[in-house]
């Protein structure tokens, strides 16, 4: 149930998006390759974090996928 | 060219290794500006060129493979008092295999020490003054067994009137537990036009824990590259073989499925949304922790639910300003599970260039969940459902967090990220209702260290 309400929202977010992205030319896009725009720009501390944050705290992931388990949690 | 604050972005990019990078890019721009028909040639090589820097790699996700990285990090957690301690020695190394495909390798080693909470014992307070708590039961995480040992705790009588129950504190595990985590996984990136299909595996080990995991993930890029669509699988596999129960071990599987989208709202605006619904299966309790029973006056193992189901789904949005030259992030989560958590995250991070090569990035982070419905401080008599917990995780409680990192591009390859990072668990910064568990308020902080290198 709890699902199926996500997975509406997410589809109404998405057509949303589609309304008020804007078309942005390839050779605009200079800022969005910068580094500090990536999603994760600092990778190896994200995942630290992350382990820290699934051990501490009893909702975890969201992120990606993959990833093993530890008996920290 | 050492310690420039240019980023690795377009303008940049002479750079890279591949110098005719720049040449193309410049040319394109030239051409697309005066408005020629025959540049989309010109513009698709930009997109790749430009898709192919590292930072879009994992953004507006890349056509091709990642460029070649070396990242090494110390991190150092630890929290208040005598409690845990976590040294963790990190590696990941990317390498770009031909046109079409790439392999990440990540290596880490964690070692562990310290006390941690095993359960909670109530404050008993008479009207006579006295002040009563269950003496402390040995368990011993190395070599014991989870039984309570000794004496059994005395009490008075909770039935006349003179002693009443208080408030509860926390029995901890003493100060013998050690161990190392040793964990290694691969990720291989296959590129094909718009779609790229990534395959990863993993193990990780400890004294009394393994897990082994699988993962798929395959991007879709649409809408001239505005939109990436993604979708993730994977499956871990875990043996837990407790030190204090010689002859049992627990088996559990972690599925995981992931439906995501990025998408780029403008010249300084990214966007993404996923998906993820988790399904545990197996030994899901945690073999050190207790519930303490007041009708018998013992601790006894915990018992929890042999699976769980939990939806998250996570916005995050980018921007980029100008004026600045700044990035700011903005992470929320919202996720629930079926054992009756539900918990948002909020997080906001500034990345903020200095010049001379040096950034600054602080960054906020707030979080707040509700109790597991099998939760309680601890318990007068076991529950009928037979789930019980007074794992201080699965209490309602909330945490504020705050850190600053400072960067430094060294040279044009290498750059050194120094960080740290406080985080305060409080059962009053807890939003949803939930019953008060201020006994397991407690604080840590982590220092990180990171070399990375493009070589």
């Amino acid at each position: 149930m709890n699902t199926r309400r996500l997975s509406r929202s997410l589809m109404l977010l998405t057509s949303l998006l589609a309304g008020c992205a804007t078309q942005v030319a390839p050779w605009e896009r200079g800022q969005l390759a910068r580094p500090e725009m990536a999603l994760e720009p600092y990778p190896p501390e994200a995942s630290f974090r992350q382990h820290v944050f699934f051990s501490k705290e009893s909702v975890s992931g969201g992120y990606g996928v993959g990833g093993g388990g530890c008996g920290c949690n | 060219m050492a310690a420039t604050d240019r980023p690795r972005s377009i303008a940049a990019s002479a750079e890279c290794s591949d110098g005719s990078r720049s040449v193309q890019i410049a040319s394109a721009a030239r051409t697309a500006s005066g408005g020629a028909q025959g540049v989309n040639k010109t513009i698709s090589a930009l997109t790749s060129a430009a898709l192919a820097l590292p930072g879009l790699a994992s953004s507006v996700q890349a056509a091709g493979p990642m460029e070649r990285q070396w990242d090494v990090g110390y991190f150092h957690y630890e929290e208040g008092g005598e409690r845990m301690r976590v040294e963790s020695l990190k590696q990941s190394l990317v390498l770009p295999l031909g046109d079409a495909l790439d392999l990440t390798l990540n290596a880490v080693r964690d070692t562990i020490s310290g006390a941690s909470p095993i359960y909670n014992v109530p404050e008993i307070r008479c009207q006579d003054g006295r002040v009563f708590t269950a003496p402390v039961i040995s368990v011993s995480g190395a070599s014991g067994n989870a039984e309570p040992r000794g004496t059994r705790p005395e009490r008075p009588p909770l039935n006349t009137g003179d002693c009443r129950l208080g408030s509860a504190r926390q029995v901890m595990l003493e100060d013998t537990f050690q161990d190392v985590r040793t964990a290694g996984d691969f990720k291989l990136n296959y590129y094909r036009g718009d779609t790229s299909l990534g395959l990863g595996a993993g193990v990780s080990s400890e004294q009394d824990y393994d897990s082994r995991f699988l993962a798929l993930d395959l991007r879709r890029e649409i809408n001239d590259r505005l939109t990436t669509l993604t979708f993730g699988y994977s499956l871990a596999s875990d043996t837990f073989s407790p030190l204090n129960k010689p002859d049992f071990s627990g088996d559990k599987d972690a599925h995981q499925i992931l439906l995501g989208l990025t998408q780029v709202l403008g010249r300084n605006d990214l966007l993404q949304i996923n998906l993820t619904l988790g399904y545990d299966q197996g030994y899901l309790t945690d073999p050190y922790k207790n519930v303490y029973l007041l009708s018998t006056n013992e601790a006894i193992d915990e018992s929890r639910p042999d699976s769980r189901r939990q939806w998250n789904l996570l916005a995050r949005y980018n921007h980029y300003f100008t004026a600045f030259k700044a990035a700011l992030h903005l992470d929320y989560r919202y996720s629930r599970s079926d054992w009756g958590i539900e918990a948002h995250t909020l997080e906001a991070a500034w990345i903020q260039p200095l010049g001379q090569g040096w950034h600054l990035v602080p960054r906020l982070r707030y979080y707040t969940q509700s109790e597991a419905d099998f939760y309680r401080s601890y318990f007068e008599t076991l529950p009928a459902s037979g789930d019980y917990s007074s794992d201080y995780r699965l209490a309602g409680f909330g945490a504020l967090g705050g850190g600053l990192k400072l960067t430094r591009q060294v040279t044009s390859q290498a750059r050194l990220d120094l960080g740290v990072e406080f985080y305060d668990r409080q059962s009053a910064y807890g939003l949803q209702e939930h019953t008060d568990s201020a006994f397991a308020d407690y604080g840590f902080t982590i220092y990180s260290l990171n070399l990375h290198l493009e070589f």
